[in-house]
């Protein structure tokens, strides 16, 4: 079980990515009662990335940005660990999740998730308008709890598989075309169901702003590939 | 279910190395390098292996899983997880993966109904950070057997470097030293405890800049600019403390390590590490630094390393087993494992 101690969302706008996650993650840790320096793991989870990029992790620029514990390794030195995840849009429950693992290994301290997506290049077609947003995660502590999740691929295609191809008149990779899957959703009582269209970003900044007024802790992410998670909250 | 009585191991690892040997005189000879650059001096690098035309990163993932299923007699509705930790995730047309998961994919392929499956991205480092997520689910009761699997495509980067004016473009140089491969770890459950440990995980973000990849802005495919003497600095300076770290957070007797694998960004950095390994922690009972007809294969090394070892019948069930990873960001871990039993009836 994992704890969302605080968290923050915004729209990215004209902002990059990084900037905005940076942005959140100071205030968030700002109003929290915790330092930047109690953070010792970093997870990011999304799936586009500014051109594309495969490595390093979206994670690490994120912890040298806000420069934390950016220094030589001693034996009595304190030190972060960032990775990326992805799963589509359910890669923020495959965050929290790894963080529930990560936090025992690297025990006695916090978790920063960060989720969020940007447009890849000006070439690329983009529906979209990002949210980002971070959470505080620990183990224990006052907060939304995460009681389990289930992850469902029965009804994965692989004709919505999203990859990049070469458009030769723009000179540029960009996402190619993809065949969503047609999903029958079916809304259970208190369950918030997000629209599958959605990035994984808005999918969580929808979902705790209900959460936070009460109104569910059931969350399901239907993403386009006919992927799913459920999750329960208390 | 009680954490402290659960305990893992590796069942199983098994490597892809494509046959396609492509010694290095074919695509960096000294006179297309800047300075008359001899790569091969430098680096120690013989050549790469380089995959079938149109082979994709999702086909040697499937070829390396699918061995690796067959060593440790696992049927596919036997893995609860499976997580791809590929870094090029490029299909045989040179388009990247973005979603969902690659390995959802592989697990369609592989038969695999029930598994949770996603991606870890941790460039180079991405295998152990999966390994280390696998063994505290498995620890925790939450699985009991995961598939950590990847298939690197990477080969096109050299493509890529070679089409710039490299004089101009240094930081494609590294690009040079990468291979095709593809691996696939399976760990589950074990009744005798201390089969797989880990070390403490860092990431030193401060290097954060010196490695990077991404699409290229000219053609198909990706590319990689590495300011590669800076990024080796920074492992080398943080190595021996890593070392010392490393051995006491796992309880472990380096003396006592029968054999250990190095990241191979080349056979010339393994050397220099092995140098401050030796002068810090004493003598390495068997350094497998054996890159040089494979090269760097980001994410798989270590596992294409093991599979080397394993043909030259090397390796013995029940040996220790000392992993040392590096991965641009920068990261740093560890894995401590006992070979699987029978190991040497897998080939």
């Amino acid at each position: 079980m994992v704890v969302i101690l605080g968290w923050k969302s915004s729209p990215i706008g004209r902002s990059s990515l990084l900037k905005s996650i940076c942005n959140l993650s100071k205030k968030l840790i700002a109003e929290s009662s915790i330092k930047l320096s109690d953070v010792n793991l970093i997870i990011h989870a999304g799936v586009y990335r500014r051109n594309f990029r495969t490595e390093p992790a979206f994670a690490s620029h994120v912890q040298g940005e806000l420069g934390l514990k950016c220094k030589a390794l001693s034996q009595e030195s304190e030190h972060c660990f960032s990775f990326d995840v992805s799963d589509g849009s359910c890669s923020p429950y495959v965050a929290l999740n790894s963080a529930k693992h990560m936090l025992k290994i690297k025990s006695g301290g916090y978790a920063l998730i960060t989720i969020g997506d940007e447009r890849p290049n000006a070439q690329s077609y983009w529906p979209y308008q990002p949210i980002s947003c971070v959470m505080l995660v620990a183990l224990e502590g006052d907060g939304a709890r995460l009681i389990s999740t289930t992850f469902d691929s029965k009804a994965f295609e692989t004709t919505a598989v999203i990859s990049t191809v070469f458009d030769g008149t723009k000179s540029a990779n960009v996402i190619g075309q993809y065949s969503p899957v047609e999903q029958e959703i079916t809304t259970q009582n208190e369950m918030f169901i997000g629209e599958t269209n959605w990035l994984s970003g808005r999918h969580m900044h929808e979902f705790l702003t209900m959460y936070s007024q009460g109104l569910t802790k059931l969350h399901q992410i239907n993403d386009n590939s006919g992927k799913s998670v459920t999750a329960t909250w208390m | 279910m009680n954490q402290g009585l659960l305990h893992s191991k590796i069942l199983s690892f098994a490597s892809h190395i494509p046959d396609n040997f492509v010694p290095i005189d074919e695509f960096a000879a000294v006179g297309d390098l800047p300075g008359k650059l001899d790569l091969h001096r430098l680096t120690g690098i013989d050549g790469h292996r380089r995959s079938n035309a149109g082979e994709g990163s999702l086909e040697l993932a499937i070829k390396a899983a699918e061995k690796s299923m067959a060593r440790a007699a696992i049927k596919p509705e036997q893995i609860d997880l499976v997580i791809n930790c590929a870094v090029s995730n490029l299909s045989g047309k040179l388009g990247l993966h973005i979603s969902p998961s690659m390995a959802t994919i592989i697990a369609k392929e592989l038969g695999i109904d029930e598994a949770i499956c996603f991606d870890i991205s941790n460039a180079c480092s991405g295998m152990m950070t999966s390994l280390m997520i696998a063994d505290s689910m498995i620890k925790s009761g939450e699985i009991s057997t995961a598939l950590i699997v990847s298939g690197e495509n990477i080969t096109s980067l050299i493509d890529e470097a070679k089409s710039n004016n490299l004089w101009l473009n240094s930081k494609a140089i590294a690009s040079m030293t990468v291979g095709d491969g593809s691996a696939a770890y399976l760990i589950g459950k074990s009744e005798t405890p201390n089969q797989v440990i880990f070390s403490e995980p860092f990431t030193f973000a401060q290097y954060n800049k010196l490695c990077i990849g991404e699409a290229s802005k000219k053609r198909a495919g990706p590319l990689m600019r590495t300011k590669a003497s800076q990024l080796q600095q920074g492992v080398l300076d943080n190595l021996s403390e890593f070392l010392t770290r490393s051995m006491q957070h796992m309880g472990l007797d380096w003396t006592e390590i029968n054999h250990v694998y190095s990241h191979p960004t080349s056979p010339k950095a393994v050397e220099k590490g092995a140098e401050i390994a030796v002068a810090t922690m004493g003598p390495i009972m068997q350094l497998h630094n054996i890159s040089h007809d494979i090269a760097n294969t980001a994410s798989t090394s270590h596992c294409m390393l093991l599979e080397k070892s394993l043909q030259a019948g090397k390796l013995k069930s029940g040996d220790s087993t000392l992993l040392i990873s590096f991965g641009s960001g920068l990261a740093m871990l560890s894995m401590y494992f006992h070979l699987p039993e029978g190991i040497e009836k897998w080939l």
